[in-house]
């Protein structure tokens, strides 16, 4: 193996990785030597594609010059090192910085690469648009990276069926059809800069083409509304940690928007005050018409019916008398005066805050709210203080749904020889434009699908092309204030797919060029000083400092748009239909995600289904309970789904999530004549609710529904309350539950003004727990003279957004149960957020989220029984889990008051396909069967910090060590942290007024305190 | 059904069908002169022994091979679905998050309590000399035996992993690890093994003697073999019976602790635990009257048609079958003070969740299984105030399988709804069984009677060295009163003729 040929010295050349002379010399030799020794390696190795090398080439060079970048190295799999690389540890994991987008909207993230395998994806904390937390749908892109159900290869239509075929014949069969001009392009929106250029060069250079772009859910109405009122788009860029009144008029600004996690870190800001010395809460409000994750933290909820928010929202100006232009003061007047006090309250709050207030309005209130919107914030003096406005890149853009309009029209008038889909679904997603999309794309001579999966809209194009995942690209994108952000791959494509930008280049250039040279050529304009050393700070970053387009002052109003507003107030009889965004799947995009599929609804609880979400009254009139099927019509769409009675829902609107009933594998059953995969999870997973959603309906937000009773009920899953809630027992048992249930002692909640008195709030979540003695042990208790970790949940900043639910299973390598297990009761999942009703109002009672993870009990009664002591105490304190020593009795778990511990009841774990096999974290044991597991506060990390700690020669410091949940959580709900430190964060937290311990009579003292919500209702107004 | 049994007795023991036939005697009269007799329709140790030997010495019936079948095929059940179980996992029964424990633990309590009775007819009614218990003995400890089997086979096959079930033995290894012994699973694998080992020991030793008659009337060399071997060389000599009467006595009085412990440390599993419903401490002695109440039920249930078809009609009396309906009707009335107690308890205690579980209990979702029990373990019972009804046979019979239910329902109510709902009111659940979960109960039935058959067949029915002893106070307590009768008419007539 170590001899060299001579001839082959001259070729020594292209490889910046190798571990012998032969490898580089690539010698048959070593080829047969490898051949033999491992039989069943990566062909690729030898036989890749030029994108393959070229990232090979590319991940190497740029990690010698710095480690900078991260990508799989397919040689390290195969054989060792025989010398290491310099600044790679094999082991230690090492983070990339790179963006996720959604919406249009660009989240720096970090991404820990083990070994080249990208394992979990985390908040960039650098960004300047956010603070380091993450969405669970940001957690959950790992394992859609790995997604084995993902399309693996390009295919197409042939004479004799439908074939695969290899890149290369696709990209000229893209070259052809592309560079023949009339080409329409129906693309996913972005804010990648590099896409812009692409889409210009496209449009320049390829005659008669268009571009078009459509996403199923979108912020038109932001869009719009601005550029009615200001004369051109402007993005709203609110500043929460400033607005004591914040008003949200079906808005929700802590989970589906864009800009989430901002918002959520800065609302919490003003929650968390109330412990400061001098205390401030601020006040919420919210209006809408199905509870939202917003709506659950409001202080005071109005719902209402989407269609009648333009008229509240113009009561609202009305009553807060600011001044507007005069056409739109005419309109507002026009508003029939509201009878509702809380309109009036909300009213006086704004003005008594002037310059500390903020009004928001949702994408689904027609563009003229959003004016409305903007021009009181601009009166209440909101701007510079509360808002501020960012320029939108690309803006002059009609309405989605009107550019979908025009390429029907394109298409109808023949004006469209290749219709090129990149990144959308339209044939899932898309309302009928005169035609169902599948029948509009079949009229297209030359169709070509881009996308991740082979769906819907693949299955009736002739071309299918695997996209990359945004773990697999390079690319760049504008976070919510602008600033650009950079993705970087962080492992070659595992299907050889390609990016947007590449396939656009293929089309566009002679010689296609990589992801990488287009996203470098388009930024250097932006390089300071030498682009090079840019380059890699960028890519450092993760970011490009400064860039964000927020501009100072208010831009100049204008009016005219008065009469439009007024025709948006027209009131509406009957019951109103509202698509929404799921908290989960968002459109439908992260169907095939079993962490997401599994995730419950922060709100409803459901998991693995969308359902009609209906209020106990409408439900009581239809007479159904939780599960049975009603049937909805719009127009001459029916759909019979399963409905659900959640409290706080307006009687006269149903609320449906999209993104459900997706059909991914029939069509690769249908196209390649193979089984339906295993991996298509998603598949028949829910109801395909864009069925209703017909084209008027995306312009109004909601559409006029007839519903009836249907035939029959449907098992739907939820994580708790797995008995139906019936609206006379919810009215019935309340004072039981609340008495019997104890939910008053273990989520204390205290209504207090904007300065809560301290004392008082101590006195009252004092007041709400059992009373008792002091409790003695009997025995001999453990002693603890080292660290003490222990968590703190903060309950007045948790909106159940469930970030950290999928954060644990990325970190835990938690298993995924499917809907019959979850239904069972059998969810693997380590935290899980508790959700409860508060108050006597079954129309509209409070929402109070209460995560739930082990409490480390230092009493532990789990620990007690085990008869075999696999669960046993640390000198730390933890609560530790033995998994090799577990049994499986059980009873543990029976003894556990906070029911926290999971058992694996069948082997959740069995034969997890290749690519799910490189998503798990190496860090932790996967679990077999017949064991019992639970939250361990990610004890790897608390050693993995200890051991750096070591190396370093130092001691541990209050933030080395935090658990996956607290990093992902979005308000820093949770702390963690040595109680031994009289000075740490967690020992702060738990010594505050607000702090309890859940169920702490028993006398199992638990490590995890809670501290206790604080409500500020209008009814409790300042003195 | 009277019918039908008369029709069906020919087939079922034809040769016994005149003994069959021998009208019920009605021994069960209380009188205060004499002692009524325990052994019925004038035998002696000749018939005694014939009767009991020849159900094991003649060639089985057509009534035990269809019995022996159906429950060898129901044991079947558990050959199909114990592997299945091991093989994919617990998550083939309908155990969930809230509730860890079902049908496996439910039934692994049932069965330890349906192995009372024969303990505490062998050693405690022992000690307090209750003759009437050697008619019962042989088959209560026989149930006892085979019932602690089927409960045993539960703890091992309900962990997850079955395979390392052993794991809860304090067994030497060099890793040093061992159990640990603050759990009160741990506790049960003490006491449930000794209980077992004990209760063996005392049946084997007590069958000494009748193993020796069936080696002595041996037709045949495989029959002398085995019964031989298993009669230890007995011979009937005096110093025999002395040393074994002896170790008898002394073996009963260590049983006798025994029958008060094993339950109590089951109930442990439960009152040492925190969830409210389980963590009472009125547990130990209710499960103990749970668990004789049961156990008398079983015998019942086993010995009625028993008598029925190997012709024990005036071995098995009456009088015998009412003492235990009188004990049913007791232990009865202890569970149900005890249900009382319990929300009496939850009431007082002021504990929220405490009041909670029990009102959810009678009220809440799993209000039909409570009430089953209620009625079963509390009303049934109640019948036995009438003597017309405690001694008829099919009353009794049928109360007998009533309370059966009641005690299964009863440990489902106590494992079940404790755990459906406890503390976090977010995680509650409910619990339904699934296929396995009930094969696996019918396979226990299976082997408990199949077990139950061929120790019919196999083994002395009837302690008939016992018996024989009875039958000689029987005649000693007539002779006397005899000699007593004429010694007052003597004592009459003289003084008479003194007068």
């Amino acid at each position: 193996m170590s001899q060299i040929k001579n001839t082959q010295q001259n070729s020594y050349q292209g490889k910046a990785l190798w571990r012998s002379l032969d490898e580089f010399a690539d010698t048959a030799e070593f080829r047969a030597l490898v051949e033999k020794e491992f039989p069943n390696h990566a062909p690729e190795l030898f036989h890749s594609t030029s994108r393959r090398h070229f990232l090979k080439v590319m991940g190497a060079s740029v990690a010698l010059a710095g480690g900078l970048a991260g990508c799989r190295w397919p040689q390290q799999q195969i054989l060792p090192h025989t010398s290491r690389p310099e600044g790679r540890s094999p082991g230690v994991p090492v983070s990339y910085a790179s963006c996720w987008e959604q919406q249009e909207v660009a989240e720096g993230v970090l991404v820990t690469s083990y070994d080249g395998r990208p394992i979990r994806v985390d908040g960039n904390g650098d960004h300047p648009s956010h603070r380091g937390s993450t969405t669970a749908q940001m957690q959950a892109s790992v394992l859609g990276m790995y997604d084995p159900g993902r399309s693996s290869q390009p295919s197409h239509v042939t004479a004799d069926g439908h074939a695969t075929a290899d890149w290369n014949l696709a990209i000229s069969a893209l070259r052809t059809a592309g560079r023949s001009g009339k080409v329409a392009v129906l693309a996913a929106p972005s804010s990648s800069m590099a896409l812009s250029a692409m889409r210009n060069r496209l449009l320049r250079e390829v005659a008669d083409s268009s571009w078009h772009e459509w996403a199923p859910l979108h912020r038109d109405s932001e869009r719009l509304g601005t550029a009615q009122l200001f004369g051109r788009p402007m993005r709203p860029v609110a500043d929460l940690s400033a607005a004591q009144v914040l008003v949200c008029l079906d808005a929700d600004p802590l989970m589906n928007h864009p800009a989430s996690l901002q918002h959520s870190s800065d609302w919490a800001a003003l929650r968390t005050s109330a412990d400061d010395d001098e205390p401030i809460l601020s006040r919420v409000w919210s209006v809408e018409s199905t509870l939202s994750v917003t709506g659950g933290v409001a202080d005071v909820r109005i719902p209402a019916r989407t269609a009648d928010i333009p008229r509240i929202a113009a009561q609202l100006a009305a009553a807060t008398g600011v001044q507007l232009p005069s056409d739109v003061a005419a309109a507002v007047a026009s508003a029939p005066p509201s009878t509702d006090d809380r309109i009036q309250q909300m009213a006086a709050d704004l003005k008594s805050h002037q310059g500390s207030c903020l009004l928001m309005a949702g994408d689904r209130q027609p563009a003229e709210v959003h004016a409305l919107v903007h021009a009181m914030n601009i009166a209440l003096g909101a701007v510079g203080k509360t808002l501020s406005y960012a320029e939108v890149a690309h803006g002059e853009r009609p309405a989605h749904i009107d550019d979908l309009q025009r390429l029907a029209d394109r298409i109808g008038q023949g004006e469209v020889e290749t219709l090129l889909l990149i990144g959308v679904n339209p044939v899932y997603d898309a309302p009928a434009i005169g035609k169902s999309w599948k029948d509009l794309i079949g009229q297209v001579p030359h169709s070509m699908h881009l996308g991740l999966y082979d769906d819907e809209t693949a299955g009736v194009c002739q071309w299918h092309l695997n996209q990359t995942h945004f773990l697999e690209e390079w690319g760049d994108g504008r976070s919510w204030d602008g600033t650009v952000t950079l993705r970087q791959p962080l492992i070659a494509p595992l299907y050889s797919g390609r990016s947007a930008l590449e396939v656009i280049s293929a089309v566009v250039d002679d010689e296609a060029q990589s992801g990488h040279d287009i996203v470098r050529a388009v930024l250097q304009p932006l390089a300071q000083k030498d682009f090079e050393s840019s380059w890699k700070e960028w890519l450092h970053d993760g970011f490009v400092a400064g860039t964000s387009n927020t501009v100072a002052s208010a831009p100049d109003v204008t009016g005219g748009w008065g009469p439009a507003l007024e025709s948006t107030m027209q009131t509406v009889s009957g019951t109103e239909i509202v698509f929404l965004p799921d908290h989960s799947l968002f459109d439908g995009r992260h169907a095939n995600n079993g962490w997401l599929q599994e995730l419950p609804d922060p709100i409803t609880k459901v998991a693995w289904d969308n359902c009609a979400v209906i209020s106990p009254t409408l439900g009581s009139k239809l007479g159904v309970k939780n599960g049975d099927l009603i049937d909805l019509s719009v127009g001459e769409a029916h759909l019979s789904m399963p409905a659900f009675l959640l409290p706080g829902q307006h009687r006269d609107s149903i609320g449906v999530a999209l993104g459900y009933g997706r059909l991914i594998s029939d069509r690769a059953a249908g196209r390649l004549s193979r089984k339906p995969s295993l991996y298509q999870i998603a598949d028949g997973v829910g109801f395909d609710t864009y069925t209703l959603r017909d084209a008027d309906a995306v312009r109004a937000g909601y559409a006029s529904v007839s519903v009836g009773r249907g035939e029959g009920n449907y098992a739907l899953a939820t994580t708790q309350d797995h008995n139906p809630v019936r609206p006379e027992e919810f009215m019935g048992d309340l004072e039981f539950n609340e008495e019997q249930r104890k939910v008053g002692e273990f989520v204390r909640v205290v209504d207090t003004g904007f300065n809560p008195d301290a004392s008082d709030v101590k006195a009252q979540v004092e007041e709400a727990g059992p009373h008792h003695p002091d409790l003695e042990s009997p025995w001999k208790e453990h002693e603890y003279k080292g660290r003490r970790w222990a968590m703190s949940i903060d309950l007045n900043v948790c909106t159940g957004c469930s970030s950290c639910v999928v954060a644990c299973q990325s970190e835990n390598n938690i298993a995924v149960v499917g809907k019959d297990e979850l239904a069972y009761g059998r969810e693997m999942h380590w935290i899980r957020i508790d959700r409860y009703f508060r108050g006597d109002d079954v129309e509209n009672p409070e929402v109070v989220h209460q995560p739930m993870t082990c409490n480390q009990c230092e009493n532990a009664p789990c620990e007690q029984v085990c008869p075999v002591a696999a669960t046993v105490h640390n000198e730390e304190g933890l609560n530790d889990m033995v998994y090799n020593r577990c049994i499986g009795t059980r009873y543990c778990s029976n003894n556990c008051p906070y029911k926290v511990r999971r058992f694996n009841y069948f082997n959740n774990t069995k034969n997890p396909s290749a690519t799910e096999q490189m998503g798990y974290n190496p860090d932790v044991t996967v679990r077999a069967r017949g064991v019992m597991e639970k939250c361990t506060y990610c004890v790897q990390r608390i050693n993995r910090s200890k051991i750096k700690a070591k190396n370093e020669k130092r001691d541990l410091v209050d933030g080395d060590v935090m658990p996956a949940c607290a990093q992902s959580c979005p308000t820093h709900a949770i702390t963690f942290g040595d109680l031994a430190d009289p000075k740490s964060q967690v020992s702060l937290t738990q010594k505050s007024h607000r702090a309890y311990k859940m169920l702490a009579e028993l006398n199992v003292k638990p490590r995890t305190s809670f501290l206790a919500k604080l409500r500020n209702p209008a009814t409790r107004e300042e003195g | 059904m009277k019918r039908l049994l008369e029709a069906l007795k020919p087939i079922l023991r034809p040769e016994l069908t005149g003994n069959a036939e021998s009208p019920e005697v009605d021994n069960t009269a209380y009188s205060p002169d004499s002692r009524v007799d325990l052994i019925t329709g004038g035998n002696d140790n000749t018939t005694i022994t014939d009767k009991v030997c020849s159900i094991v010495e003649d060639k089985p019936t057509i009534g035990w091979w269809g019995f022996f079948l159906l429950a060898f095929s129901v044991l079947g059940l558990l050959g199909i679905f114990v592997p299945f179980l091991i093989f994919w996992g617990v998550g083939t029964w309908g155990v969930n998050n809230p509730v860890g424990w079902g049908y496996a633990i439910v039934n692994f309590v049932f069965w330890v309590g349906i192995g009372h009775a024969g303990t505490l007819i062998s050693a405690i009614l022992f000690l307090f000399r209750q003759k009437w218990r050697t008619s019962i003995n042989r088959a209560a400890e026989a149930m006892t035996i085979f019932a602690v089997i089927c409960a045993g086979m539960f703890p091992g096959i309900h962990v997850g992993r079955a395979w390392f079930a052993y794991w809860m033995f304090p067994l030497p290894n060099q890793m040093e690890l061992w159990p640990n012994f603050r759990s009160p699973l741990l506790w049960d694998v003490f006491a449930v093994g000794t209980y077992f080992t004990v209760s063996l020991l005392f049946w084997y030793m007590g069958m000494i003697p009748d193993l020796a008659t069936l080696r002595d009337r041996a037709k045949n060399s495989v029959r002398k073999i085995a019964y031989g071997a298993l009669s230890l060389g007995w011979t009937g000599s005096n110093r025999q019976w002395h040393v074994y009467e002896r170790s008898y006595l002394l073996l009963a009085a260590l049983a006798t602790p025994l029958v008060l412990s094993v339950h109590s440390v089951v109930s442990f599993d439960f009152a040492v635990s925190q969830v409210p419903g389980w963590h009472t401490t009125i547990f130990p002695p209710y499960f103990v009257a749970g668990a004789i109440f049961s156990g008398f039920a079983m015998v019942l249930t086993l010995l009625v048609p028993a008598r029925q078809l190997f012709g024990l009609k005036d071995v098995i009396t009456l009088k015998h079958l009412e003492n235990m309906n009188k004990i049913i009707m007791l232990t009865g009335m202890l569970v149900g003070y005890a249900y009382s107690q319990e929300f009496f308890m939850a009431w007082y205690g002021g504990v929220k969740v405490e009041k909670f579980a029990f009102i959810n209990r009678a009220f809440g979702q799993y209000a039909w299984a409570y009430w089953i029990m209620v009625s079963c373990n509390v009303l049934a019972p109640q019948i036995f105030w009438f003597k017309k009804m405690r001694t008829n046979i099919w009353v009794m019979f049928v109360v007998s399988i009533f309370v059966n239910i009641g005690m299964w329902f009863e440990r489902f109510v106590i494992t079940v709804t404790s755990l459906a709902n406890d503390y976090t009111s977010s995680a509650w659940d409910y619990y339904t069984p699934k296929l396995a979960d009930v094969m696996i109960m019918l396979g226990a039935f299976g082997l408990f009677f199949t077990l139950f058959a061929l120790f019919c067949r196999f083994l002395p029915f009837i302690a008939m060295s016992e018996v024989r002893g009875v039958l000689a106070d029987q005649a000693h307590s007539r002779e006397a009163a005899l000699a007593r009768h004429s010694s007052e008419a003597d004592s009459a007539s003289g003084s008479q003729g003194e007068n």
